[in-house]
């Protein structure tokens, strides 16, 4: 871009003035835009990990009560019912629900859920419990 | 800009008439000069939000389901606890005291979450000098998080926009000024209250364990 | 088409509301239908006509959408939209209710027993499927619940052979299941259907299986075995899919034991039989529309069952609340 004459030099000039006013101005947005991000996707995040938690916490201590209970009796019954809370214990143990980037976060929490739904029929557990739970799990949220 | 010329022809001195001129192209060159900044600011901002939020979002959602693992345990302990005695022995007088620790439980847990919601629903006051000094309005309509991408992979798959609620605020927001300790205070006596009950009806010495195990977030 | 469908008997079988479902008894000398007014009904051939034996009207508080029997005859299941299935066990002339299951959210579209007897498998609007397991004592257990659909899930069939089962989805997939571990998980899902897949059906020996769609077209399905060029062992491919047949959705499909012909119920009001071309490649099947009867009910056809011992037998039910009897006769 060989300028020659005065007033390529002058609209340079203003072009150039223009320039710096406007990155500066980036600058500083993108640092406020950059603290305002992250407060915000930190609110929100924490929202629903903590509703996620909440209910796949719920089951956790429902199952590992209900372990120690089952395993006073011997009987068949017993023995089966005990089974499935083990295996349920077993799946929200492995499962890494504070991590919001895990891939399967969505397919494992679907798994958990069925399987609490089992327990629960095993269970006997009664349907305004059931309700009770889920309500919970959406209520407050 | 015919008063410029309405002047000039009264007679005047020719010198103030360009002084006037200059004054008045400063004026503007200033006043454009502003513009770009603002532009540029809000560009900025937008940039900056767009490359953050997800990651704040990912450092919230752990914090979140990491407060919320003793509670909502022992949310399930009691439940648990109060489904066993409701098949096993109906008449039983440990079924008052589960039912009012649960009762208990509960208000705590929506206190926690209450909190939260707050620091997330908050309108965010402007904070900084620049916005309050910008004259131009269009700021606050900024929050375009469509732009963003900043969708969480939570269990339902709800997205993370802060204009979903309506919520036209934009600017900066408040941090979360909830102080989550004596909220932690109260569910160490959850927890001392739960294990009282399972000493006192004779329950397994393992969720007794299990209960002194969790922690106060 | 030198292939007839002719109609043998019709009659209302559920006064003023819909008629969901037909089933026949595995002896064939008993229809079960149900319907929105909540009851199920029994019927029986008496010398040319059909008359209603029975009728189980306390069971449910809500429609009753699906009515199964067990291998053995002795038990129905009922499944209805006041998310319950209810177990009817035969005595003599009666039934009566045994028990009551509950557990799904909402309502239950559908229940099915395995060939074996010892399971049974419903589904429901809440998008799961559910497994349970029967012992001597005719105590009904939980085994599995499976989440695998996104959407409501419509029908569930067991194969006629083997322990698996299909499940079919307002997702427009269809799933297959298998137990592993004590648990049953999903082995494979079949996408192709470009909406909601109302109904399946395996073929007489369970190794192909048909499914009909929202989408006017059914679509009949292959498990790959090895060696069979690139696909994996466990997926299943379409082989071959029939479209431009129907003019509504296909609400039901029947596949007959006997004569390996297929029925399909739609919402056009109309029946429709095909039959296989007895050369093609199973691999790659060619079907044929061999009867078809437009106007089979005044409103749409929610379910075509096969008559398990006789051929070409055919029952319809629909919206008006009919049962249609019908006879299919094949040149062969």
């Amino acid at each position: 871009m060989a300028s020659v004459s005065e007033s390529d030099d002058l609209f340079d000039c203003i072009l150039m003035a223009d320039d710096r006013f406007h990155v500066e101005g980036y600058r500083e947005g993108y640092e406020e835009g950059t603290r305002e991000g992250l407060l915000e996707g930190r609110n929100h995040g924490m929202v629903h990990g903590a509703r996620l938690s909440a209910e796949l916490s719920f089951y956790h201590g429902f199952a590992v009560t209900w372990k120690y209970l089952l395993q006073t009796n011997v009987d068949a019954k017993s023995k089966k019912r005990l089974k499935a809370v083990e295996s349920l214990i077993g799946l929200i143990s492995k499962f890494p629900f504070e991590d919001s980037q895990y891939e399967n976060l969505q397919e494992d929490t679907e798994r958990v859920r069925a399987k609490f739904r089992q327990v629960c029929s095993l269970l006997n557990v009664t349907a305004d419990f059931r309700d009770y739970v889920s309500g919970s799990a959406t209520m407050s949220f | 800009m015919s008063w410029v010329r309405a002047v000039a022809s009264s007679g005047e001195d020719v010198f103030d008439e360009d002084m006037d001129d200059i004054g008045l192209q400063n004026k503007e060159w200033k006043h454009n000069m502003e513009k770009r900044a603002k532009d540029g600011y809000r560009d900025g901002v937008d940039a900056g939000k767009e490359a953050s939020l997800q990651i704040g979002f990912n450092m919230g959602y752990r914090e979140g389901a990491v407060k919320m693992k003793s509670i909502g345990q022992l949310k399930g302990i009691v439940s648990a606890l109060q489904c066993w005695y409701q098949s096993h022995d109906p008449g039983t007088p440990a079924l008052s005291s589960i039912a009012e620790l649960l009762r208990r439980v509960e208000e705590h847990e929506e206190a926690v979450i209450a909190a939260m919601r707050k620091a997330q629903e908050r309108p965010p006051p402007s904070v900084t000098d620049v916005t309050e000094t910008m004259e131009d309005l269009g700021m606050e309509q900024e929050n375009e998080c469509g732009k963003s991408g900043g969708r969480g992979r939570d269990g339902d798959g709800g997205g993370v926009c802060c204009g979903k609620n309506g919520d036209a605020g934009g600017g900066p927001t408040q941090r979360p000024s909830q102080n989550f300790n004596d909220l932690g205070e109260s569910m160490g006596q959850l927890l001392r209250r739960c294990v009282e009950i399972v000493t006192q009806h004779g329950l397994p010495e393992e969720l007794k364990r299990h209960l002194l195990e969790l922690k106060a977030p | 088409m030198k292939d007839t469908l002719d109609l043998v008997h019709r009659f209302n079988a559920h006064p003023d509301s819909r008629c969901w479902f037909v089933a026949w008894n595995p002896r064939g000398t008993l229809l079960a239908s149900c319907g929105g007014d909540r009851a199920i009904r029994i019927w029986g051939k008496e010398g040319d006509s059909w008359e209603c034996k029975c009728v189980l009207s306390d069971g449910h508080q809500r429609t009753v959408r699906k009515v199964a029997w067990s291998p053995c005859g002795n038990y129905l299941a009922s499944a209805s939209f006041d998310a319950t299935t209810c177990i009817w066990k035969k005595n003599n002339n009666d039934f009566e209710s045994l028990t009551v299951l509950e557990g799904h959210e909402n309502e239950v579209k559908c229940v099915a027993w395995a060939p074996s007897g010892n399971l049974l498998a419903t589904c429901s609007r809440d998008k799961s499927v559910w497994v349970w397991e029967v012992d001597e004592e005719d105590e009904y257990e939980c085994v599995s619940v499976v989440n695998s659909h996104t959407q409501d899930v419509k029908h569930v069939v067991w194969h006629p052979t083997q322990e698996l089962l299909a499940s079919a989805s307002y997702d427009n997939t269809v799933c297959i299941y298998k137990e592993e571990d004590d648990d049953w998980e999903v082995r494979a899902t079949l996408e192709g259907h470009t909406s909601t897949v109302w109904s399946l059906a395996f073929d007489p020996n369970g190794q192909r299986l048909a499914s009909c769609s929202d989408d006017r077209t059914v679509k009949i399905w292959k498990e790959c075995q090895p060696g069979d060029g690139d696909s994996a062992e466990g997926t299943w491919k379409c082989v071959c899919t029939l479209s431009g047949f129907h003019d509504r959705t296909i609400y039901d499909i029947a596949w007959c034991r006997l004569t390996g012909a297929l029925a399909t119920a739609c919402g056009d009001d109309g029946v429709r039989i095909f039959k296989e071309d007895a050369t093609s490649d199973p691999d790659q099947p060619i079907f044929s529309l061999s009867a078809h009867v437009p106007r089979a009910h005044s409103q749409d056809i929610n379910c075509v069952a096969w008559h398990p011992k006789e051929a070409g037998l055919l029952a319809t039910c629909s919206d008006n609340g009919e049962i249609g009897i019908w006879k299919y006769k094949s040149e062969e």
